[in-house]
């Protein structure tokens, strides 16, 4: 059990039940923002800066390697409570991903009285739970990173080596809406987009994997629309798509796959014309277990926790993946919490977990330097 | 190190600590390191790289 009196004066403890308080849902994270700016620069951080998007960044050290640990600010809507119980933090974001982004936040300030460890920059996003405005930002931006991690709940001993990419599809079917009565008038919106949808399910589900889902295409339709009254042919629909990439193909290849699936409906002149927007487009992405990166934090993990790390693929899709692929360089995610906790109403960080991380990542910073070895120029 | 799997070169880390990952650069199984009764690193084969839902 957690002494209640220690927990309060533990500067990580109160750093993250203070960012627990601040509710920050996608688009509302300016006062969080304000306050991490102010909490970096009283711990002794450089540059400290809020940029125009709301992401603040801040650094410590200087020369190379150039580290960059990143976590977001906001979370998914929805009020929950902070409280400490026993050795348990609640509240919304307190896995998803606030301890993480706090645990970063202290690792980073240990290393000010340090020396030669490189660069270290720690960036709070924003948006990342919305259309990923912060991450975005930040790579439009001028930081570099030799080496990246991205805070968000792994469990202790988990690092996330890779994710899927990503395809958002909406495909829209418009016919002349008619009578219900008389059906052979036109042509039923819905049945003909699940049509095209029955064939790119087949097509997604080609090479199908249940005992390694990573590596399988999958796709499932998240959202529909179609249809006016229960006495009218339906003149529109709409099918939202969700389709997951596995790293051995690309975001462009599937669609360029899907567009050709549809092209053949529409060269048929009696099939109804059909609409697809890419809604979103995240390529896979998957760092390599043999990088130094890898290694620090495996190594940080086993002198930690005592316990043996674990390489994770995932089957969603994160921030990781836009960075990873715009700096070329290698980044994993890593954070505390058990994810499965994320966007549920009972979001609880394990105290003595969220403490361990501080020093992984700690540790992890240093075993960076020492892995990267003295002869490797930074790309900073 | 030979590589159980494809007989390729493994190199360790002469800083290794028992129960590291390591992974051959020729076919990417990876491996944990034990240490045996002489104190030299053998790979054991286990479950080091899983698979999990979400972000």
């Amino acid at each position: 059990m957690v002494d209640r009196s220690k927990t309060l004066e533990d500067p990580a403890i109160s750093l993250l039940e203070e960012m627990l308080k601040i509710y920050t849902p996608s688009g509302r994270e300016e006062p969080l923002s304000r306050f991490l700016a102010e909490r970096m620069n009283h711990l002794g951080f450089d540059d400290v800066q809020v940029d125009r998007v709301n992401n603040v960044i801040g650094t410590v050290g200087s020369g190379y390697p150039s580290i960059l640990l990143c976590g977001h600010m906001d979370t998914v809507p929805g009020v929950q409570p902070v409280k400490i119980v026993n050795d348990l933090i609640f509240g919304r974001g307190a896995v998803d991903a606030k301890s993480s982004l706090a645990a970063m936040i202290i690792a980073a300030s240990e290393l000010i009285d340090k020396e030669d460890y490189g660069k270290v920059i720690v960036a709070g996003v924003v948006d990342e739970e919305g259309m990923g405005t912060g991450i975005k930002e930040l790579i439009k931006g001028s930081i570099r990173a030799d080496y990246a991690i991205f805070g968000e709940p792994s469990s202790i001993e988990n690092i996330t080596i890779g994710y899927k990419g990503r395809i958002s599809l909406t495909i829209i079917c418009k016919t002349a809406s008619v009578h219900a009565s008389a059906p052979w008038m036109s042509q039923n919106a819905i049945e003909k987009a699940f049509e095209v949808w029955g064939a790119i399910s087949s097509y997604t589900s080609q090479g199908k994997d249940d005992k390694n889902r990573f590596n399988s295409l999958t796709a499932c339709i998240t959202k529909i629309r179609g249809g006016t009254a229960h006495n009218v042919l339906p003149g529109t629909c709409r099918i939202t798509t969700d389709i997951r990439i596995p790293p051995q193909t690309s975001c462009s290849k599937v669609h360029q796959d899907i567009m050709e699936i549809i092209d053949k409906y529409q060269s048929d002149v009696s099939f109804p014309k059909i609409e697809v927007k890419v809604d979103e487009m995240t390529e896979p992405f998957e760092t390599d277990k043999n990088s130094p990166l890898v290694r620090a934090l495996s190594v940080a993990i086993l002198n930690v926790t005592r316990r043996r790390p674990i390489l994770v693929r995932k089957t969603g899709t994160g921030d990781m993946n836009a960075f990873g692929h715009a700096l070329k360089v290698p980044v994993v995610t890593y954070g505390p919490g058990n994810p499965h906790l994320s966007h549920t109403h009972k979001e609880y960080i394990e105290i003595s977990d969220y403490l361990s991380c501080v020093k992984i990542y700690y540790e992890a910073l240093l075993n960076i330097r020492k892995f990267h070895g003295p002869d490797r120029q930074s790309s900073t | 190190m030979k590589c159980p799997e494809c007989d390729g070169d493994i190199p360790i880390p002469k800083d290794a600590l028992e129960g590291e990952i390591v992974t051959c650069p020729d076919c990417g199984a990876s491996f944990e390191l034990h240490k045996k009764e002489d104190g030299s690193f053998g790979l054991r084969t286990i479950q080091v790289v899983g698979e999990d839902w979400g972000e």
